[in-house]
């Protein structure tokens, strides 16, 4: 007898569908999977043989074979297991095949039969829906987050027999409240409100023109400075994630294994240590695996001690930074990721920290020159903002803070108001992703904007690239200003903000 | 086209004696070579008259070159010169050239080496070799000096004298390099390369003229004359034995300002800067030492980086950013702290860097740059 199930696997943030084929004939008892599963997939013959016991079914004394269609595309993970079993009850004419037809089946079985979640719940739900199927069958810890979507059934099932009994018409489980996460799964600790960061006027202004335009900052500086904890502040001044930019976060953070709940709106924050290796950071270590700029996406990056990364880990960065996307390749497989988030990185101007001090740099010459060679040209040219903080004599530490977050994250919100009421003409919600001719059209630049960007050609401190993120920046800054042009003082302003030539000397 | 020439002729940069002195030295250079190894008598040899001069070293050669002495033109010595020329008796000489007898062919104009020469200088030496430490030292003084607007002056050949020009380059200022040889025959390619670099934004001088050259004592002679144009000398490393320590030590004795950068104990190269310590020399830890022994050595001058040059007229806000800057308020936290629109004074401060006005410095803070090599604003 024939059966067919369809489930799906993950490939990187997206799922991809797969129909499980199952035969029963006579012959010597046998269990075999076929189409190019891994050890996961594989060990599931034992499960699914235990629950179908444990639930009261009986295991055909045969020979089974099971395809995992399409052959070359390689399966991961325990999420099959309930596709096979409901497909050899099935087969084994224990099961309707009507139900099959209709309903995706994802999770992985305990041996008791009960019904475990998996990770990808989101992305395997959407790809369910895309493929036309009219429900999905999955684990009930799993059912309120794959009950974001509209347009698809979610049937909660506890365990294998609740599972044959909703294939065959019956009532599904009941599905439980989705946890309440207060904060996002994978996060660093509480972040400081701007309230709390005292002085730094200047550090405070340039983060709300990062968060308003979703542009990249670079904060350096001596040790204890205040740059991780400005650096900390940035997602508490970023406004909300809509409703299709959660959903998108959360599908990458489901297929990432971390915990979900109910939808965040919060802004992902991501912050690898500096030991991080480069396929860490960008994924492909594994497969399936997602590096942190990907689950970083449509949030922050940020990269503490920017120089103690190893330098292929940097370089590795400029792709994602560049293009919004990382195209990873590897033996098998090629796979495409989104990589919009803010880059937001702190290092030291020098080894021991002190360079421009009045303590003085006390590193060696080799120091200095490794220090300049981790930090690349064109890593530092795609951030568009430098901040350097200083211990200044006679600072006032009591001085009040000049925003808290939320007065700060209202002035970004009413920025991307402007930069969203452009939509329809640009194509793009925020500023850092203006295209060339979208920058020809609303950053134009008054007499004075044009000649002061001449003379900073012709005094070599811009390339054309450069150029270009200097006028996103220039066009953001006329954004928080509330104007409609950019004007003279936008253009000085952020090139003022532009890093590339000061930490080429620096070390 | 003649009239200019003429009129150039006519205001000649350099007297009769000098230029007639300068030739001379550069035809008996491979002569003076043989005394090189006996100081002392190089220094009475070059004490000596034109003529005595060419009786005392020509030999076979006497009668030939003292009757091409005799009737030398110097119109054309002057007109090989690719820049200008400067002499102790000739125009308005700076206070450091008028006291000694030293004329100098110059790879800028004349009115550039003036306004480097009049300011407060200071000359970095040291040995023939130098450590890694040695090089980031005078790198780091070359920088700190441009951004208080002193004038470096250092030899052409030396790895120190290179980092401490480079250093100076680097925070945007100008400094003056001394070729032990006539500039068109500067070696090695490192030193031609740097004096390439100083000719645009600098300059290069030499005591001989254009084509001379060839001596072995070229870079103690350039060395000297950096000692005795300069203000403050500083050594930064050099051999107990090395001839830039012995110069160093006369310039203590004759009650010059010396300063001296200590290094690790047991670096030989520091010895020589240790034992001129011991005598007397002002220890140099970094560029404030240095400025504070120039500003002990003449109280009543001033460094020209932080004043706005004539030039470039600026007002308001960019004027007094520039100010301030030049005072030491250089981090754009502090420029804006108090500030009635702080977004204006980081749009004042991008407009000073766009127009080359100001530069970042190590570690992020504003410079003002000299004025000497401020870009003029176009339009």
């Amino acid at each position: 007898m024939l059966a067919h199930a369809h489930t799906f696997t993950l490939d990187g943030p997206e799922a991809r569908h797969v129909t499980v084929e199952l035969d029963i004939r006579p012959g010597l008892p046998a269990f075999t999977i076929v189409g190019l599963a891994d050890t996961a997939v594989r060990e599931s013959r034992e499960r699914i043989r235990t629950a179908i016991r444990n639930c009261g079914y009986e295991f055909p004394a045969r020979r089974i074979t099971v395809n995992l269609a399409p052959g070359d595309l390689p399966k991961a993970g325990p999420g099959f297991d309930l596709a096979i079993a409901c497909a050899l009850l099935a087969a084994s004419g224990q099961l309707g095949q009507a139900g099959l037809e209709r309903t995706a089946l994802y999770g992985e079985l305990a041996l008791d039969g009960s019904v475990r979640p998996c990770s990808g719940t989101l992305a395997v739900a959407e790809a369910a829906r895309g493929h036309g199927l009219e429900a999905i069958a999955l684990a009930c810890a799993a059912g309120p987050e794959a009950a974001l979507l509209d347009g698809l059934q979610v049937a909660g099932v506890r365990t294998l027999a609740s599972a044959a009994r909703v294939l065959d018409g019956g009532a599904p489980d009941e599905l439980p409240e989705a946890p309440a996460l207060t904060r996002r799964a994978g996060g660093s600790g509480p972040n400081p409100d701007l309230g709390e960061v005292k002085g730094r006027h200047h550090a405070v202004r340039a983060l709300i023109l990062a968060a308003a335009g979703a542009h990249n900052i670079l904060l350096s500086g001596a040790p204890g400075t205040g740059k991780t904890m400005l650096a900390r502040a940035l997602p508490s001044i970023l406004p909300e994630l809509t409703r299709a930019e959660a959903i998108e976060v959360m599908r990458i953070a489901s297929a990432a294994g971390l915990p979900c709940g109910a939808l965040l709106r919060e802004r992902p924050f991501r912050a690898p240590h500096h030991s991080i290796s480069a396929a860490g950071l960008i994924g492909g270590a594994g497969p399936g695996r997602l590096g942190e700029v990907v689950l970083a996406h449509r949030g922050v990056l940020f990269l503490d001690e920017l120089a103690e990364f190893s330098r292929p880990v940097l370089e590795a960065l400029r792709q994602p930074l560049e293009d919004g996307r990382v195209a990873i390749a590897r033996a098998r497989r090629a796979a495409i990721h989104p990589t919009r988030f803010i880059l937001i990185a702190a290092c030291n101007p020098c080894p021991c920290g002190y360079a421009g001090e009045p303590v003085g740099c006390r590193c060696s010459p080799a120091e200095l020159a490794r220090h300049r060679r981790r930090l690349s040209g064109p890593l530092l040219e795609r951030i568009d903002l430098h901040v350097a903080l200083h211990r200044e004599a006679g600072e006032d530490l009591d001085a009040p803070a000049l925003w808290s977050s939320a007065e700060a994250a209202e002035l970004v919100r009413r920025a991307r108001e402007r930069q969203a009421a452009r939509l329809p003409q640009t194509g793009v919600l925020v500023n850092a992703e203006l295209g060339p001719s979208a920058l020809r059209r609303h950053a134009r630049l008054d007499e004075g904007g044009l000649a002061i960007l001449a003379q900073a050609r012709g005094a070599g401190l811009l390339s054309a690239r450069g150029e270009q993120r200097l006028l996103r920046v220039s066009r953001t800054l006329a954004d928080l200003d509330g104007r409609e042009r950019v004007r003279r003082r936008d253009v000085a302003a952020a090139l003022a903000l532009r890093c590339e030539q000061q930490l080429m000397r620096s070390a | 086209m003649s009239a200019p020439r003429e009129a150039a002729t006519e205001r000649r940069p350099a007297c009769e004696a000098c230029l007639r002195r300068s030739w001379l030295l550069g035809e008996l250079s491979a002569l003076l070579d043989y005394h090189r190894g006996d100081p002392p008598r190089l220094r009475a040899l070059l004490e000596l008259p034109g003529e005595a001069l060419i009786a005392a070293l020509a030999g076979r050669r006497r009668e030939e070159l003292a009757r091409a002495y005799g009737e030398l033109d110097t119109g054309a010595l002057l007109r090989s010169a690719r820049g200008g020329a400067i002499c102790p008796h000739t125009g308005a000489p700076p206070a450091s050239l008028a006291t000694g007898e030293r004329m100098l062919w110059l790879s800028s104009s004349r009115s550039r080496a003036m306004r480097l020469l009049d300011g407060p200088s200071v000359a970095i030496i040291g040995g023939r070799s130098a450590s890694p430490y040695g090089v980031q030292i005078a790198a780091s003084l070359g920088r700190g000096l441009a951004t208080a607007g002193v004038t470096l002056l250092a030899g052409l050949a030396g790895e120190l004298a290179q980092s401490a020009h480079h250093g100076v380059l680097a925070a945007g200022g100008a400094s003056l390099a001394l070729a032990g040889d006539g500039l068109g025959r500067i070696r090695p390619a490192e030193a031609a390369r740097l004096a390439a670099l100083l000719a645009r934004r600098g300059c290069v001088a030499a005591e001989l003229p254009w084509a001379a050259g060839g001596r072995g004592w070229g870079a103690l002679a350039a060395e000297q004359a950096a000692i005795e144009l300069a203000e403050v000398t500083i050594l930064v490393e050099a051999y107990e034995e090395e001839p830039a320590t012995a110069a160093a030590r006369a310039l203590l004795a004759r009650g010059g300002a010396l300063g001296a950068v200590p290094g690790p104990v047991t670096s030989r190269r520091s010895a020589g800067a240790h034992e001129l310590l011991r005598e007397g020399a002002t220890l140099i830890a970094d560029t404030h030492d240095a400025l504070e022994l120039l500003h002990r050595r003449s109280p009543g001058r001033q460094s020209h980086a932080p004043s706005v040059s004539d030039e470039v007229q600026l007002e308001g806000l960019a004027g007094e950013l520039l100010e301030r800057i030049g005072a030491g308020e250089d981090s754009p936290e502090r420029l804006a702290r108090d500030a009635r629109d702080p977004g204006a004074v980081i749009a004042a401060l991008g407009e000073l860097e766009a127009m080359g006005l100001i530069t970042r410095l190590p570690g992020g803070r504003y410079g003002a740059r000299d004025p000497a090599r401020r870009p003029s604003r176009p339009g």
